[in-house]
């Protein structure tokens, strides 16, 4: 039997092309200044539509090469240098982080609020405290300028709000499904694989996305950390567009666009798990 | 029947501890010396550009400075209410918007890309098209009101002291909005469906269910909603940096501004550690007094 | 037996061979390391190129963002011990806060007469601290004043307006003709690009910043006019757009590049940028002139040089010293200024009749380099300028009077000067 749409479903389609709208702006707006010759970006009477569509900066960061070292060619070394910290941080962190949530959640380890008390010292504490004695003791282990040292900052700045959340979602689980497998003879590290985790996929979606997203867009301890393409990430070269007397705002533009679009493709290739959930079934039984 | 609750038992507990095991090494060697070392700074009258001088150990000299000067406790009003209405309105538009999304449609996957856009794009390019948009002669928000015949000359909207906070304030909303709205998707997906069911069957209308039911199922999300929004906003910089730099006059000088010019432009890395530390307690005592409003247990 | 031997002998032979000339390379190229903005890379990496041949001492080149974050990188590797890299480019303002703090290796004895006759007063001045050299002078601009001749053109005027009086009434002649909305536009958002316009409109209405001993003056004579006269420009006679409140001089580069105002203030050399017509509306428009002031005598401006300086604890000082010789010294500027338009600090360079053949601007150039002004090299530059940058934007606000702000700020100055 279809549904009439009633007015509250149209009211509702309403504010959701108004919200999109809301956040379409912005990203138009930014879409259309990579796009619009650089003389134009600023003119009178603002126009809705570009003039003459410009891709020169799409093409100057594609078809750069290691030929003509310019800022474009560093962003795209950059994405690929930013993708597997990113990336590594991201796995690293949100198994160890899931590990550590359970435990404070069901096993009751007492470091809990510790943990909490944890999460405000790492997030509060402006970078630009922790930077310089990291960066002193990266210098002696001679892991300066290496994607290894930003993934285990990286890392460290992040469990704790990992762990965090992960405890958040854990808490609002009810144990029964994992008690009656305990009581079917699964012991707990089976409970937390078998049972919890693939419950948990909002949690484990929204976890990831915060620190995928986190490590994307890290900014200081990237700029001081490395010095050259072997391991600069893809902030680092944005800020470089930043000129002493001309700031290439296509340029920055077209870069801001790119390097959302991976962001964008996990957020739209992961999106499944945060719809699976609880299964309507399981509880029952 | 009586549900028997399983109890804890040695190897359940030893099991916890190696399981938290990797996340407190990993912590400990990156960040407690770090950290400690700040402390042990934020004791000491340190000025890097000024070695004649040397380090002293001041106690809780700095500590007390800082209490007592007005930029503190200015930059911290100005910081509270960029907080306060994130929160209002951050938190009610995330969860206004999960709620919209919540429900199977097609073209989610889609939909909920583009939601989340302003949060994955890089800040320092996020500054900068806001810089551009607020700009008075080009600016694109200048451009759409004239367009839509709402105002008749241009806003310098970042000139005016009081308009500039509120335009710093939108433009963190459409940054931050997305995250709170993925929390709450999440959370609204764990709310097991039988329950609406047998409310409906019950005869509830659909307020009713959503006080008795999402509410409370959501309690725990809205509450690190709240903990997570007034951490990241209060250590709001690069776009307050970038598109005003503290001004105008002063007006969007907060706190994580003060700690950057202390530490970074005065090179006085004392006090900026002094600053820290009280930011720190500051923002635990809101986390314990948020923990006791919703109830929760343990922060 | 003698095979084995032989054998053994050759083999020997062999790795020495190899080793040998490796070593001995390692013990002549010396490497020095540098950090440098992300323009001009290839020429930099030409220049190198020409001192490894010439020198051989190979640099190795970090590219990094320009502006204040990058600072925070050298403070860095500074405090791990200032080895990591070897010579750097130095901007005025952090002169004195990196000597003060020993981190600048002292040029002083090393700097030949020659150079000390041939060096620009004000480019001098912004590699000094407390008398002694820290740095040669690599990019040595001001802010130059350009205007619109076209513009000037349609109001019948010959002569850009030598005293503030004439361009206050120029301007508003223009605005009513409704040539342009607003006459001109200054970089005022509340960061460095204040300071400096305001400590260039302070000399040209005559005012002082420091006596000799760092005490404050400027909240008397000159510096107060001029800080009046600003918060009028905006609200009384309105000639300049109130946006400059949140623009830097990126934005008012823009503008002038747009055609929307008829003058304004631009670093190094402006017509570079003014004509080029991918980024710019009013090619072959702009002119360079000298500095309006209060009584046409005083054409101020302010400058903003930038050097080379070699950090302290370099392992190679007499290498770095070469560098910053072949870079920045007279002839490595000659070569920056022909090939990339680094504006040069040296007379013998901007005086040299075939460079200001080939470059006609550098004639104008040439006489405002005499009416330049320094911003106060004081350790204690950074905590200055920030509030300074306040004070002066809660009078361009309108939230206190300029001769409130500025005596709020002569106070605060003397309690930076006496806690350091």
């Amino acid at each position: 039997m279809k549904k009439r749409k009633s007015f509250p479903d149209y009211m509702e389609i309403f504010l959701i092309l108004l919200v999109l709208a809301a956040i379409l702006m912005p990203l138009y707006w930014t879409l259309k200044i990579s796009l619009t010759p650089d003389r134009e970006i600023r003119s009178l009477p603002m126009k809705w539509g570009v003039s003459r569509l410009n891709f020169q900066n799409y093409r100057d960061i594609f078809l750069s090469s290691s030929k003509a070292v310019g800022t474009a060619y560093t962003f795209k070394r950059g994405l690929g240098n930013s993708l597997i910290v990113s990336v590594v941080t991201t796995v690293v962190t949100v198994f160890f982080g899931s590990l550590a949530a359970y435990a404070i959640t069901r096993l009751k380890v007492r470091l809990g609020q510790v943990m909490t008390f944890f999460v405000l010292l790492t997030q509060m504490l402006p970078p630009v405290l922790l930077v310089i004695p990291l960066y002193i003791i990266g210098n002696k282990l001679g892991l300066l300028n290496t994607r290894t040292l930003l993934i285990i900052s990286y890392v460290a700045l992040n469990l704790p709000l990992c762990i965090w959340i992960m405890r958040g979602y854990f808490r609002t689980l009810p144990s029964a499904i994992e008690e009656s497998a305990l009581v079917d003879g699964c012991d707990r590290l089976g409970a937390l694989f078998r049972i919890v985790l693939p419950m948990s996929g909002p949690a484990l979606f929204t976890a990831s996305l915060f620190v995928f997203n986190s490590a994307w867009n890290e900014f200081l301890f990237a700029l001081v950390f490395t010095s050259d393409l072997k391991a600069k990430t893809m902030t680092v070269a944005m800020a470089e567009m930043i000129g002493r007397f001309r700031t290439d705002y296509g340029l920055m533009a077209t870069s801001g666009i790119l390097g959302s679009i991976l962001p964008l493709l996990f957020v739209a290739f992961f999106q499944k798990y945060l719809v699976s959930g609880i299964t309507g079934g399981a509880v029952k039984q | 029947m009586k549900k028997k609750s399983l109890s804890l038992t040695a190897k359940d507990r030893r099991l916890g501890l190696m399981l938290l095991l990797p996340s407190i090494i990993i912590l400990c060697a990156v960040i407690v010396y770090p950290m400690g070392h700040s402390l042990w700074l934020s004791f000491q009258n340190l000025n890097i550009s000024n070695p004649a001088r040397g380090r002293q150990y001041v106690g809780f000299q700095n500590y007390l400075e800082v209490l007592r000067s007005d930029d503190w406790w200015l930059s911290l009003l100005r910081i509270l209410y960029f907080v306060a209405a994130d929160l209002l309105v951050g938190i009610s538009l995330g969860l206004g918007i999960a709620l919209l999304l919540n429900k199977e449609r097609k073209g989610k996957g889609v939909i909920l890309a583009i939601i989340v856009f302003p949060y994955v794009l890089a800040p320092i390019v996020n500054s900068l098209i806001w810089k551009l948009i607020y700009d008075p002669n080009y600016g694109f928000l200048n451009g759409l009101l004239m367009q839509l015949g709402i105002i008749k000359d241009y806003v310098p909207w970042l000139a005016k002291p009081t308009l500039a906070i509120v335009m710093l304030i939108i433009a963190n909303l459409w940054q931050g909005t997305p995250f709170s709205i993925v929390l709450f998707l999440a959370g609204l997906k764990s709310i097991p469906r039988e329950e609406y069911e047998a409310a409906a069957i019950d005869g509830a209308s659909k307020s009713a269910s959503f006080r008795y039911i999402t509410i409370p199922h959501l309690w725990p999300i809205i509450y690190m909603n709240v903990v997570m929004k007034t951490i990241l906003t209060f250590k709001l910089f690069d776009i307050i940096y970038s598109l005003t730099g503290g001004g105008p006059g002063g007006s969007t000088t907060v706190v994580s501004m003060l700690i950057y010019r202390e530490t970074f432009e005065y090179m006085k890395f004392g006090q900026g550690a002094a600053m820290s530390f009280l930011l720190l307690i500051l923002v635990l005592l809101l986390v314990v007094i948020y923990s006791r409003m919703f109830k929760e247990e343990e922060i | 037996m003698i095979k084995k031997n032989r054998i053994v002998f050759l083999v020997s032979l062999m790795i020495l061979a190899l080793i040998l000339p490796a070593m001995a390379q390692s013990d002549n190229a010396v490497e020095l390391n540098t950090l440098e903005g992300p323009s001009h890379v290839q020429f930099l990496a030409q220049r190198f190129q020409e001192l490894a041949d010439a020198k051989n001492i190979k640099v190795n080149l970090n590219v990094l963002p320009y502006g204040r974050d990058a600072v925070l990188k050298l403070v860095a590797s500074f405090m791990a011990g200032g080895s990591q890299y070897d010579v750097f480019v130095l901007d005025c303002v952090d002169v004195a806060r990196y000597a003060s703090a020993g981190w600048l290796y002292p040029i002083d004895d090393l700097v030949p007469d020659s150079y000390r006759k041939d060096i620009i007063p004000f480019a001098k001045e912004g590699m000094m601290y407390q008398g002694k050299w820290y740095g040669l002078p690599w990019s040595s601009e001001w802010k130059s004043f350009i205007y619109n001749t076209s513009m000037l053109q349609k109001e019948g005027l010959k002569e850009f307006p030598k005293t503030w009086r004439d361009v206050v009434a120029y301007s508003q002649k223009l605005q009513k003709g409704k040539v342009v909305k607003y006459a001109t536009a200054f970089s005022w958002a509340q960061k460095e690009c204040l300071i400096c316009d305001f400590v260039a409109l302070a000399a040209t209405f005559g005012g002082n910043f420091f006596d000799d001993n760092l005490n404050p003056l400027f909240n008397k004579g000159g510096a107060v006019d001029a800080l009046q006269w600003m918060i009028d420009s905006i609200y009384t006679t309105k000639i300049v757009d109130p946006a400059s409140l949140m623009w830097t001089e990126d934005d008012v580069q823009a503008a002038m590049k747009q055609g929307d105002i008829a003058y304004s203030l631009s670093w190094g050399n402006p017509l570079v940028r003014m004509n080029n017509p991918d980024e710019s509306k009013v090619v072959g428009q702009v002119e360079i002139g000298m500095m309006p002031s209060v009584d046409g005598k005083h054409p101020y401006t302010v400058a903003g040089p930038m050097g080379y300086a070699i950090s302290k604890n370099t392992k190679h000082p007499k290498e770095a010293w070469e560098f910053i010789k072949f870079m920045a010294g007279p002839e490595g500027s000659r070569i920056g200024l022909e090939r990339e338009g680094y504006p040069a600090g040296w007379k013998s360079v901007i005086e040299d009749p075939q460079i200001q053949n080939k470059f006609p601007e550098l004639k104008k150039m040439a006489l405002q380099s005499q009416y330049i002004v320094n911003r106060p090299a004081v350790p204690w530059y950074g905590e200055f300028s920030v509030m300074l940058a306040e004070e002066l934007h809660k009078a361009l606000t309108g939230k206190m009077t300029a001769q409130q702000a500025l005596d709020e700020a002569v106070a605060k100055t003397l309690e930076i000067k006496k806690a350091y």
